[in-house]
């Protein structure tokens, strides 16, 4: 069965998407009548892989984190704790001493070890062939050499760290199990992607054949906390269905129709319904630092001169735009670093609305206008835009705007949407200036500094974020000195500079942020708080709600 | 069982809640709830119902001055909340000016941030002793005002970095009364009637969606009850109902659990993206949600909405707890970027 439900979709997309609708209407086989219920949520692009470290996608780092456990997280209140290591780990640095917590078992039954958190680290993390492209931090923060052996208890940092919060070193770090990923004595990320094993609060109890409807069940082997074990008005959640890749129209029936629990990122402008039905449905805050941008290629012939792109910014009208998603749900950006942040200058706004401006910087760049159209060399300039798939579905009138905007000004637009497969092969490939001259995408970051990884030069032909692979030796500059650079007004200082300097040489255009909330069945669901970024950290305190036994 | 308590207990679809208070469902005491008092009551006057507009109002008004005076009923605790969200907004700020205080080189070269962000810190955490930095004569703008300013040029940017007084916590101005137990006391709290509000005994975040849905639940019943109230009415008082419990409990937890309360916060500000003041949104609950998202580690989330704050006249102060929230914001991490689609 299928879930893909676009729009677009084919017939046979149509057809499983009327037997996904039956099957969450109840109709499930005889068989599956005494499994637990399911607590289905309604999630982004389909994932293209269970490993933590290979997620590109938020959908595909919300999955990571119901099957996986970090070695630490962030806590209530900013506190760091672990589910995999016993309180009380020692830094004498440049080591880090921790110890594997007592029972600590992997949903395959498999007992945790200190040698699957050397395995982690050495074999998976450290790697720069297992398609990740977080080798060169670790190896910047372990070393090259074999710097945790098993059994010994200690990470060994090559950077300077402190005696205290060295651990947050493995914030991102998740426990891997080498039983389960090692095939024939090596290890196969691709082969074992279906059947991910960790220490996360569910498992696959089944092989994922499907990424666009993916399963699991409570892992049997972690301990459900004794503060969310069954009370006599609810329960623990025994399963979980996630369903990808279905349009927004799609997903708002099946939360009013009572067939999902759970919408992970509804977009902002249908929350006002189910806000005004406050019995049935909770709308929770989910902290996430995205924005919404359009890349463009600098080696375009004529995108590489800053006055074509100044005017293409000049008629994106961000704020009559903004007001699609709902209110307050967006704001328009002025450059890489969100509005408010430490280090977006005060002084700073976002490119106003000016098509006077525009038309005066496409003259200087020396295009002329022939009845309403801008040309370049003779010929009438055209953009190849490429657009997420799911912004192209569930945002149109946004994604028109902003090409209405170009249209206006005088310029032909050819626009493409991008499936997700192939925004992860070809666009983060590296090969997107084939076919485009510009993208439209949003990110979303952990944290701001995050940011700066999208303007960083390519370094060798991993996949990348810098999508057309600008590189200024400027930035490169500021970059070196801020990383080099411990007092944190010179850090301020050094961002505020870069900020004005990438909005001024437009790599993006910057558009608006977005602030994402969830919507819950609170008539059905208890205890859920979406985790900054991570969102499904403290999904073992969710319950559902159950009747009181008389 | 008479018979309306039975249809009662239907309507509400459970027995009585094993915790939290018992329904009011005999209709003379429901009647003499605030919720109702407010809705129907006409020995309620107009100016008392006015005053009231800062925790169940609607609309786009802001929020006055602080301390402001006024004729109304409500002014004794307006003016008493707003001491109370004064002292939680500057426990932001001087909590931020703290942990850069204590985060090595983030206030390097600021003159006098040693000293202050030390003084922050005495201020905000009961193990640090220090003597306290006099506070300045001339009011409680003057005590609000920065009580240092320092401009700092370096890579060709300026930046300003201001400091709360730290001293303000302790100011004589700042003492706010117990609140009391009239009309206008109760409005937007769980104490309905007369007497304190129910006990909580769960304190997890289901177990209190579930005392707060009981109550909100256990009020739909009451209202069908009362054949004064128009049904037209019914969402309306529902609105403050559940703006009162989910307000009261999760300020029940603020301390104990800022996570939990931040969500309980939220759904009472209306579960908006961005909750701004204005009538219904009253500056202690406006308060209570930034220290909660500053104390769950949202920090960049509190510095938003207290920088929303710090646009009201005479809630400028504010300002400085958001700039300071938002540079902990950027704090050096030593985790790997995270760049997601």
């Amino acid at each position: 069965m299928t879930a893909r439900i676009r729009g677009s979709a084919s017939v046979a997309g149509m057809i499983g998407a009327l037997a996904l609708v039956a099957a969450l209407a109840g109709h499930e086989p005889a068989e599956a009548q005494d499994a637990p219920a399911e607590l289905v949520v309604l999630e982004e692009d389909e994932p293209q892989t269970t490993w933590p470290f290979n997620a590109r996608t938020m959908a595909e780092q919300r999955l990571a984190e119901l099957l996986f456990d970090r070695v630490f997280v962030k806590g209530v209140g900013g506190d760091v704790e672990s589910n995999v290591v016993n309180d009380g780990w020692t830094a004498r640095p440049p080591n880090l001493t921790l110890t594997i917590r007592d029972g600590l078992t992997f949903s395959d039954g498999t007992p945790a070890t200190f040698g699957d958190l050397a395995f982690t680290i050495n074999d998976v993390y450290r790697r720069g062939d297992a398609g990740h492209t977080l080798a060169a931090w670790y190896a910047r923060v372990f070393g090259d050499a074999q710097q945790i052996t098993p059994n010994a208890g200690s990470v060994r940092y090559l950077v300077q760290m402190p005696d205290e919060g060295s651990e947050l070193y493995l914030l991102t770090t998740a426990l891997l199990s080498q039983k389960a990923l090692t095939v024939n004595g090596r290890v196969d990320l691709e082969g074992t992607k279906r059947t991910p094993v960790g220490t996360g609060p569910f498992h696959a109890a089944a092989t994922i054949e499907n990424f666009d409807d993916v399963r699991l069940v409570r892992n049997p082997h972690r301990p459900i906390p004794e503060r969310i074990q069954s009370k006599d008005d609810r329960e623990p959640i025994e399963a979980i269905r996630l369903l990808y890749d279905q349009d927004a129209a799609r997903q708002k029936e099946l939360m009013e129709g009572s067939r999902a629990d759970l919408w992970v990122t509804p977009p902002p402008a249908v929350l006002p319904g189910f806000r005004n039905q406050k019995d049935r449905y909770a709308v929770r805050g989910y902290d996430l630092n995205q924005w919404w941008y359009v890349a463009l290629n600098h080696e375009h012939p004529w995108l590489g001169k800053p006055e074509v792109r100044a005017a293409l910014d000049h008629v994106i009208q961000r704020e009559q735009l903004v007001a699609k998603f709902g209110a307050d749900s967006a704001r328009p950006t002025s450059g890489p670093f969100l509005p408010g942040s430490a280090w977006t200058p005060g002084d700073h706004a976002a490119t106003p609305h000016d098509t006077a401006a525009a038309a005066a910087s496409l003259k200087a760049a020396g295009l002329t206008e022939d009845g309403g159209r801008w040309m370049a060399d003779g010929a009438p300039v055209e953009i190849r835009l490429g657009v997420q798939n799911d912004l192209l579905d569930d945002f149109n009138d946004v994604v028109y705007g902003v090409i209405g905007g170009w249209e206006d000004l005088g310029f032909k637009v050819r626009v493409r949407g991008i499936r997700a497969a192939d925004w992860a092969s070809k666009i983060e490939g590296g090969q997107a200036g084939a076919d485009y001259d510009a993208l439209l995408g949003r990110w979303s970051l952990d944290r701001e500094e995050a940011a700066l990884e999208l303007f960083r030069a390519r370094d060798g032909d991993g996949r990348t974020t810098n999508l057309f692979g600008w590189s200024d030796p400027e930035v490169e500059t500021i970059l070196a000195e801020f990383y080099g650079e411990t007092s944190g007004p010179a850090r301020e200082a050094l961002m505020q500079k870069l900020h004005r300097h990438v909005a001024a040489q437009r790599p993006y255009l910057f558009l608006w942020t977005v602030q994402i909330q969830s919507v819950i069945r609170r008539d059905k669901v208890v205890g859920f708080r979406p985790a900054p970024f991570y969102y499904f950290t403290n999904i073992d305190r969710a319950a559902w709600r159950t009747a009181p036994a008389e | 069982m008479p018979r309306l308590v039975l249809v009662l207990l239907l309507l509400v679809g459970c027995r009585p809640a094993p915790e939290g208070p018992a329904p009011l469902h005999a209709p003379d005491a429901v009647r003499a709830t605030w919720p109702v008092q407010v809705a129907v009551d006409p020995t309620v006057s107009d100016d008392t119902l006015a005053g009231l507009s800062r925790w169940i109002g609607e609309g786009d008004a802001g929020w006055p001055p602080p301390l402001a005076s006024g004729p109304t009923p409500s002014t004794a605790r307006a003016h008493r909340e707003d001491i109370v969200a004064i002292q939680l907004i500057a426990w932001v700020g001087l909590a931020a000016t703290c942990r850069l205080g204590r985060e090595p080189g983030a206030l390097d070269g600021v003159p006098r941030a040693d000293e202050l962000a030390a003084a922050s810190c005495a201020a905000v955490d009961p193990a640090v002793t220090q003597t306290p930095l006099p506070l300045p004569v001339g009011g409680l703008s003057a005590q609000l005002a920065p009580a240092h300013s320092a401009v700092v040029e370096l890579h060709g940017q300026r930046l300003t970095y201001r400091f709360l007084h730290p001293g303000l916590l302790d100011s004589p101005l700042l003492i706010a009364q117990e609140p009391g137990d009239s009309l206008v006391d109760r409005v937007r709290t769980r104490r309905w009637g007369s007497g304190p509000a129910a006990p909580i005994s769960d304190t997890t975040l289901a177990g209190l969606e579930q005392l707060a849905e009981r109550e909100v639940a256990g009020w739909q019943a009451n209202l069908a009850a009362l054949p004064e109230l128009e049904s037209s009415l019914h969402g309306v008082v529902l609105g403050w109902v559940r703006g009162a419990v989910y307000g009261d409990l999760g300020a029940a937890v603020l301390d104990s659990d800022p996570a939990t309360a931040q969500v309980l916060l939220e759904e009472a500000a209306g579960g908006v993206p961005r909750p701004r003041p204005g009538p219904g949104r009253d500056p202690v609950l406006l308060a209570r949600v930034a220290m909660a998202r500053w104390r769950a580690g949202e920090f960049s989330r509190a510095a938003e909405l207290l920088r929303d704050v710090s646009g009201q006249p005479g809630w400028e102060f504010a300002g400085i707890a958001a700039e300071m929230a938002a540079r902990v914001a950027v704090l050096p991490s030593a985790t790997d970027p995270r760049v997601r689609r």
